[in-house]
């Protein structure tokens, strides 16, 4: 679909939201920095995909965690989790 | 006879306002306006270009999104009409219609009752170009505004669904500044109010009919992720979750 964006952290609201990633790996996006080690130890990686979708001034906010063996593992499943909630949602709604 | 009011003229001389009614006055106001389309989760503000066009016993008042400025790249699906904030108001029936975008892209116009807020007059004031303002500060569907109205253009009116001041709304702000209007000019002329606005304002749903139909979806919504959560939860590694952002918060 081409609309599966990273969250990421902000500073400003209370959406705030922390990653966890494979050591030493870092995601930054807008300047915000959305990943950080939790602790030395290898650990199954969790992402986190999330659409929105603009409906006038409201907004639905979809979005999916995945954990996997490595990082791009787990957000190929969180991108393809998100995808198919969405396809759900619209056919609901229709 | 017309009156106008540029407030990007630094110094204005005594104003010769009429001494006009809602009944009778017409007016047409530009607002400055600026959305946080990213409310309650970021900061994300964007520019729109606001009218209000009041004539006599009805207004109309809508926004237009400023084209120039480019929105995120990466915002998701987007069903956003050309206008925002679509709001007719009727005097005499003290009712409003508002237009809805449907979360199938279709756009509804529900019915609403006229300026149902509560405002609390406070001491302040200030002046706006040769405006000399009153602050009025009021708590609306979970958000908080403050505006600032002048007495001396006695129109009880004012962008979007806020209004019922002794005076127009030359500014009026959400209290996180993530909804701000300031008005850059008023002039006082024959408008004409779109067509499709005209006519009985009872052949519209009404408001607790929008907060239904706002249900209804998100429990049709919630349903979808049921089934989602079901299918896949035994063997894989997902989680998924959604929440729907109101502007005017009618389900909290």
């Amino acid at each position: 679909m081409g609309i599966v964006v990273f969250s990421y952290a902000s500073e400003t609201k209370e959406s705030r939201q922390e990653f966890e990633f494979q050591k030493g790996l870092t995601v930054e996006k807008d300047g915000y920095s959305n990943a950080r080690v939790l602790n030395d130890d290898f650990f199954d990686c969790t992402m986190s995909a999330t659409v929105t979708l603009t409906v006038g001034v409201a907004k639905l906010e979809v979005s999916c965690s995945a954990s996997g063996a490595t990082c791009e593992q787990a957000l190929a499943t969180a991108e393809g989790c998100v995808t198919a909630v969405v396809k759900r949602i619209i056919t609901a709604i229709k | 006879m017309k009156y106008h009011i540029f407030f990007a003229i630094p110094v204005m001389a005594a104003l010769a306002l009429p001494t006009q009614t809602q009944g009778q006055a017409e007016a047409d106001v530009n607002y400055a306006c600026v959305f946080n389309i990213q409310f309650d989760r970021q900061q994300f503000p964007v520019p729109y270009h606001a009218r209000l066009l009041h004539a006599g016993a009805v207004s109309y008042f809508d926004a237009v999104r400023d084209k120039t400025f480019a929105l995120p790249a990466n915002d998701g699906l987007s069903m956003e009409p050309d206008t925002l904030l679509q709001v007719s108001k009727y005097f005499e029936a003290d009712e409003m219609v508002f237009a809805a975008v449907s979360f199938s892209g279709k756009e509804v116009l529900y019915r609403d009752t006229l300026h149902s807020m509560i405002w609390t007059m406070t001491d302040e004031k200030k002046n706006i170009d040769s405006l000399e303002c009153f602050q009025a500060k009021t708590r609306f569907r979970g958000r908080n505004y403050i505006a600032w109205y002048a007495p001396s253009i006695p129109l009880p009116n004012g962008p979007w669904k806020l209004g019922g001041l002794p005076g127009l709304i030359i500014e009026a702000y959400e209290e996180n500044r993530d909804l701000y209007f300031l008005a850059r000019s008023v002039q006082f002329r024959p408008t004409d109010i779109p067509v499709r606005y005209k006519g009985a304002v009872s052949r519209y749903p009404g408001f607790p009919e929008y907060v239904t139909y706002l249900k209804t979806t998100l429990e049709k919504i919630e349903g979808a992720m049921s089934a989602q959560e079901d299918g896949n939860c035994i063997d894989c590694q997902t989680r998924s979750k959604v929440k729907l952002h109101l502007w005017e918060k009618v389900l909290d």
